[in-house]
This record gives structure tokens, C-alpha cells and sequence, in this order.
């Protein structure tokens, strides 16, 4: 999961991070009370969990509280990509003499953390000039190397002012990285202000969902982003993604899923959610999966059903069970294909036509189907 | 080489055996001809499941039963030191079934397996298949077919669904791999490509996905060996970007990951590329003259 700005910001300050001085808002209420505590101008950032902020006019300056309160206004009623704004940061300008670029992430090739740093901050990490940007591997196994430190610090500062601080920012962001579960830690940039302070003006922080067990504290915010549909799969132990389309998919299996999907889109049909029933022979979790779809049908966001299993752990004759025991209202059945193949497929495809089910073998047909049967 | 002892006939130990999945798959791998010597559970030593005995850790079950390998079904809380255990015990090779693994304790399990040369598959995987010889994992028995190809894929089912076909076809398989639907894996797709390719398959068909690097990565290696008879199908060309589908590697970010990309650089080295499951199966047809 993907912190706002602002949470980032909140573990940059516990681990020693300096960070501008700010305050945060999910609403107007007390903004404009507020605004004589910070000095201006004032940087406006609107607090999503999606990039491209910027480019949707996220970002905005001001001079004085009229502005201040104009821009907030705004970006608290837009959306960026699609998502929810979470809430307003107001914080103070800071000047500096040069912005700079750090990083830590997950290197997947090595399977091993690698920190990034750049001469030139502020701009997206992949339009730096690639000598601008070096990369150091690093042993998850044993602490952050001093050379590593010595070598980052030197390619950004050459000795300058903020050499010390530089290095001390780059060990709290491996505590971090290391404590939080972090798959990235980002500071872009990182502002060297005359004195030699580093600031971070900027702070990306992504946790691993996986490791959430770890960090029950953000539980709750892990799910913030979701549509209602996705909410409801996810109470009940599913992997749901919501897609555009109007095809409702359920599969066994990641990969099954996904193959499902570009086969509809093959024949002309798009799918409306990524439903993985995993390897479950459970026949009420079956169930569960299949009501799911059907509340989704039945409020109209999707026109067909498409089912679509692998029997190798799970058993055809219990998805076919289980599906003659959910989709009982004869219009959902009507737009219900089926695909079973593996274990017991005869057997299961003799139960569900009986039933008057639309069933297939062929994945290609059953997708053509799902297709069809839509109106 | 990195990998090889995953292709060893092992004596084979079940951690985690008392669960419900270990169970279950301890019986099937038995069924299988599996040489499945023992289980671990920790405070469940003295009890045995399908006729194996159940040891309280590794290091005691390595000792008594000569387990050279094993497979793990523990939760994702107790994965690292599940494999701390394998890998103190002097275990050759790992295959890690759990799913969800934090991707911290991956990179020390994985950094830590370098560095003892023990050879994993997994996390999150579906195991491997020495077809007609032994099985480790969840695959389910009676898709293969004995013969001389090899399968390397990123997903369980498409792999099921795969060899089911292949074999309904006529077209045996000597090795199937499953690596595993994570972001950080023991073996990748490159590495695997590179242990299969050492056992001279007819043919090999690699089953990718959207997310990371790994399909290209197998396509530099299959370009400079000049590689033949590689096939490949990769899911996700409807995928929308920054959505994670389901398993944890598969998500287009920042432009990289993209289906698309994936099959341009397996074509660009050579690869047969199938549209689709029919498709890919079809091509691998056709080209056995079957």
C-alpha cells in the first residue's frame, strides 16, 4: 500500500528526517484559522495514493491565505487518476541550494534492496540523465555498509555542505525501509538548504500489503481506495479487482484469471472484475465467490457471468454444486457460462446442463459465449 | 549450477505436514511415488500422517530420515524460519508452497539460501515434477504425461491447464516448474530456462505474466544460446496498469511489466509465441508434427 505524503512524512519525522513545517487537512474545516500558525508562500498538495498528482493540477503555490484557501478548496473536491483526494497538505516553501535525489527500493533480479541516488532532484526518476543517477546493491543480511554511505554522500556533495546530514538521512530511510516492511522509501527531492540542512520536501513510502500482520496500525487505510465491490470481496477473504468492462470473471488461479480475461477481450467482450477463487474446494466459499458476482449483476454493472475453472485441486462437481445451489433466479442463469475442465469435468458438465446451464469444455467457446449472451 | 538440486529424485520432507494442504498433498505426492520420508510440526513430533513419521524440527527429521530436500506449507508468518531451519539442517533444496510471504522475509531467505547454495523454488509456487519419477508440490497427479518436454510458468492453473492439453495432444513431458506467482522468487524464469535447457528438451514452453522483467530476461539468455524450440504464452494483455491481478508480481508500474513488452522481446529472440492457450498449444502441435 501506498502512504500518502503526509503519513510518509509522519514516519520521516519519528525516524529523524526533517521534513517542512506543515499541517494536514481532510477537510476546510479550521483551515482557515490555521493559516497565520505557517509562514508563506505556501506549498497546497493534494494527499493521494496514485502518482500524477502534479500533472492534474495537484500542486499549487500560495502567496497569501485567499490563495491558500482557493487552492485547497479545489483540490479537496478533485480526483487524481481516478481516486479519492484523501485530504490537504499546507506547508512552507523551502529554499536550497541544490535538490537532490534518494531512494530505497527492491531490486527484483538481485532479490535484494538497492539504494538510488540522484545530482538532480524534482523530477521523475526515469527522465535523469543516466549519469546522473548511481545504484548500490545492498546484503539484506548485514547492516548498511559505511562505504556505501561515503560513496553516495560524495557523488551527490563532493565534500559540500550537507555531506553529514546526506548520510544520516540515507541511514534513517534504511531503519525505516527495514522496520515499516517498505518496498520503497523515496525522497524526491531532498533539499540542501544553505546552511546545510537536508529537507525532505517530498516523501513516497510503499508497504508491503503482505507484511501488514506486521503493522496492524495501518490496517485500517489498507483498504481505503477500494470501490464497494472490491470492499465486500476483500471482507470476505477474496482477490477482487474491479475492472471497466461488463463481464463478470470468476477463476481458479492468477494466471487462469488473467488468460480468462484476454480471451474475452479477444472475442470483442471486456471483463468487469477479477475474481480468483484460489485453490479452494470449499463449496460455500464457492458460493460466497459466486453471490459476489450475482449482487453485481443484479445492481447492473455487469451483463454476464463467466466462470471459469481448472479442476486439479478443486473438483468440477463441487464448482458445478455450488453454482446450481447460488444462481437460482433464471434471468442471472440466462447470462451464466460456464467452463469446467480437470477433475470430474464430465460428470460436473452432465449436473449443470441438466440444470440448463450454458457449459463448455472449450475456454474460447465459453468466453465466445459470455460474449453473446450479455443483452 | 544454481538450481540443480532442485532436479534431483530427493528424500522428502513436508514442513508444516499437519495442516490441512500438507496432508492432503503429502498423500498425493505419496500416491505420486514421492519418496516423502517425514513431516515437520513443531510440537506435533511422535505422530505420523499417511504412514509418515512427524518430527518436531527439521534438524531432529533431517537426522533421522536422511531428507536431502523439502516442501513448506507453513503460514506466511512462519515461512523464514521454516527455511532458517531447512537451511541450518543442511537441506540441498527447498520448494515453498505458501503464498503471501512478506517480501522482507523473501530477501533474507533468498539471500541467506545463496549464500548456503541451497537451491529454492517458490514462494508461492506450485511445485515441480520430475513427470513419471517424483513430485513436490500441488500439482495435480494425473495431468502429465511421461515425454520429453519441459514447462517453466509463473501460474499454477495456466500450468494444469497447459500440460493437460499438451498431454491430451500426445506430447509428453520429462520437467514441469512451477516458480512461483511472487515478486521475488529462488528461481527465476531465466535461471529455470537456463536449468531446463542443461536437460536437452524436445522443447520448452514458458508460461509468463505481466509484472517485472523476468520473460525478458529469459529471452537475452534463449538469444545467446540460440535456443530452439522455445514456446511461450504470457497472460495479462488486458490487464490495466497499477492493478496488482492477484498474484503479487503481476502489476504493470511505471510502464514496465506490460504483456505486450514481454512478447516483443520472446519473439525478438525466437520464441513461438501463442495468442492464447489454444493458440500456444496448437503451435507446439504443429510443430511435433502431431
Amino acid at each position: 500500500m501506498n502512504l500518502l505524503e503526509n503519513e510518509a512524512k509522519n514516519l520521516f519525522r519519528r525516524y529523524g528526517i526533517s521534513t517542512p513545517r506543515g499541517l494536514f487537512y481532510q477537510s476546510m474545516n479550521g483551515i482557515a484559522g490555521s493559516l497565520t500558525n505557517l509562514e508563506f508562500p505556501l506549498m497546497v498538495k493534494a494527499q493521494t495514493t496514485v502518482g500524477g498528482r502534479g500533472k492534474a493540477g495537484g500542486i499549487r503555490t500560495a502567496l497569501h491565505s485567499q490563495e491558500a484557501l482557493e487552492a485547497c478548496e479545489r483540490i479537496l473536491g478533485m480526483r487524481v487518476a481516478g481516486m479519492r483526494v484523501h485530504g490537504v497538505l499546507l506547508e512552507e516553501m523551502i529554499e536550497a541550494y541544490r535538490e537532490i535525489y534518494l531512494a530505497i527500493t527492491i531490486d527484483q533480479r538481485s532479490r535484494c534492496p538497492v539504494l538510488l541516488a540522484g545530482c538532480a532532484g524534482g523530477m521523475d526518476v526515469e527522465n535523469m540523465p543516466a549519469h546522473t543517477i548511481k545504484r548500490w546493491s545492498l546484503d539484506p543480511l548485514a547492516p548498511l555498509p559505511e562505504e556505501v554511505l561515503d560513496q553516495a554522500s560524495h557523488f551527490l556533495l563532493r565534500g559540500g555542505p550537507g555531506t553529514l546530514e546526506v548520510r544520516s538521512t540515507i541511514r534513517a530511510m534504511w531503519r525505516l525501509f527495514r522496520d515499516m516492511d517498505c518496498e520503497l522509501v523515496e525522497i524526491n527531492p531532498l533539499m540542501i538548504t544553505d546552511p546545510g540542512k537536508a529537507v525532505a520536501a517530498d516523501a513516497k513510502v510503499a508497504v508491503d500489503d503482505d507484511s501488514l500482520f506486521r503493522h496492524p496500525e495501518l490496517l485500517d487505510r489498507s483498504g481505503r481506495d477500494l470501490t464497494e465491490l472490491e470492499r465486500l470481496a476483500k471482507e470476505r477473504g477474496f482477490n477482487l479487482v474491479e475492472l471497466p468492462g461488463d463481464i463478470g470473471v470468476l477463476a481458479n488461479g492468477a494466471g487462469l484469471t488473467m488468460a480468462t480475461l484476454d480471451t474475452l477481450q479477444r472475442y470483442g467482450g471486456k471483463g468487469g472484475t477479477f475474481l480468483d477463487l484460489g485453490g479452494t474446494d470449499d463449496p460455500d466459499r464457492i458460493s460466497e465467490a459466486l453471490s459476489l458476482l450475482s449482487y453485481d449483476m443484479a445492481r447492473g454493472r455487469v451483463r454476464s457471468l463467466l466462470v471459469c475453472i481448472f479442476g486439479g485441486i478443486t473438483r468440477c462437481d463441487t464448482v458445478a454444486d455450488a453454482l446450481m445451489r447460488t444462481i437460482t433466479d433464471r434471468d442471472i442463469k440466462a447470462r451464466t457460462v460456464v467452463r469446467l475442465r480437470g477433475n470430474n469435468e464430465d460428470e460436473a458438465a452432465q449436473m449443470l446442463r441438466l440444470a440448463n446451464f450454458n457449459v463448455h469444455i472449450d475456454l474460447e467457446e465459453a468466453c465466445l459465449q459470455a460474449v453473446k449472451v450479455r443483452t | 549450477m544454481k538450481g540443480r538440486a532442485l532436479l534431483a529424485n530427493h528424500r522428502l520432507l513436508v514442513q508444516g505436514i499437519t495442516g490441512r494442504q500438507g496432508t492432503h498433498h503429502t498423500a498425493q505426492m505419496l500416491a505420486y511415488g514421492t519418496k516423502v520420508v517425514g513431516g515437520v510440526t513443531p510440537g506435533k513430533g511422535g505422530r505420523s500422517v499417511n504412514g509418515v513419521p512427524v518430527f518436531n524440527d527439521v534438524h531432529k527429521a533431517v537426522e533421522r530420515t536422511g531428507a536431502t530436500a523439502s516442501v513448506v506449507f507453513v503460514p506466511a508468518a512462519n515461512l523464514k524460519q521454516a527455511v532458517l531451519e531447512g537451511v541450518e539442517a543442511g537441506l540441498e533444496a527447498m520448494v515453498l508452497i505458501t503464498e503471501h510471504t512478506p517480501l522482507h522475509d523473501a530477501m533474507h531467505i533468498l539471500a541467506l539460501a545463496r549464500k548456503e547454495s541451497v537451491d529454492i523454488l517458490g514462494p508461492n509456487c506450485p511445485g515441480l515434477c520430475l513427470v513419471g519419477e517424483s513430485k513436490i508440490g500441488i500439482m495435480p497427479n494425473r495431468i502429465f504425461r511421461k515425454g520429453d518436454m519441459a514447462i517453466i510458468s509463473r501460474s499454477g492453473t495456466l500450468t494444469y491447464e497447459v500440460v493437460q492439453a499438451l498431454s491430451s495432444a500426445g506430447l509428453g513431458q520429462n520437467l514441469v516448474l512451477g516458480l512461483g506467482g511472487d515478486r521475488l522468487l529462488g528461481t527465476d524464469m531465466r535461471e529455470a530456462m537456463e536449468m531446463v535447457l542443461e536437460t536437452e528438451p524436445s522443447g520448452v514452453v514458458m508460461i509468463g505474466e505481466i509484472g517485472g522483467q523476468m520473460e525478458e530476461e529469459a529471452s537475452l539468455l534463449i538469444k545467446e544460446l540460440g535456443a530452439e524450440n522455445i514456446f511461450a504464452y504470457v497472460a495479462g494483455v488486458s490487464a490495466p496498469p497499477a492493478r496488482r491481478m492477484g498474484h503479487a508480481g503481476a502489476i504493470v508500474s511505471r510502464g514496465t511489466g506490460g504483456a505486450w513488452d514481454k512478447i516483443k522481446a520472446l519473439e525478438g529472440s525466437g520464441v513461438t509465441v501463442g495468442r492464447s492457450l489454444a493458440d500456444l498449444v496448437g503451435l507446439i502441435s504443429k510443430r511435433a508434427g502431431k
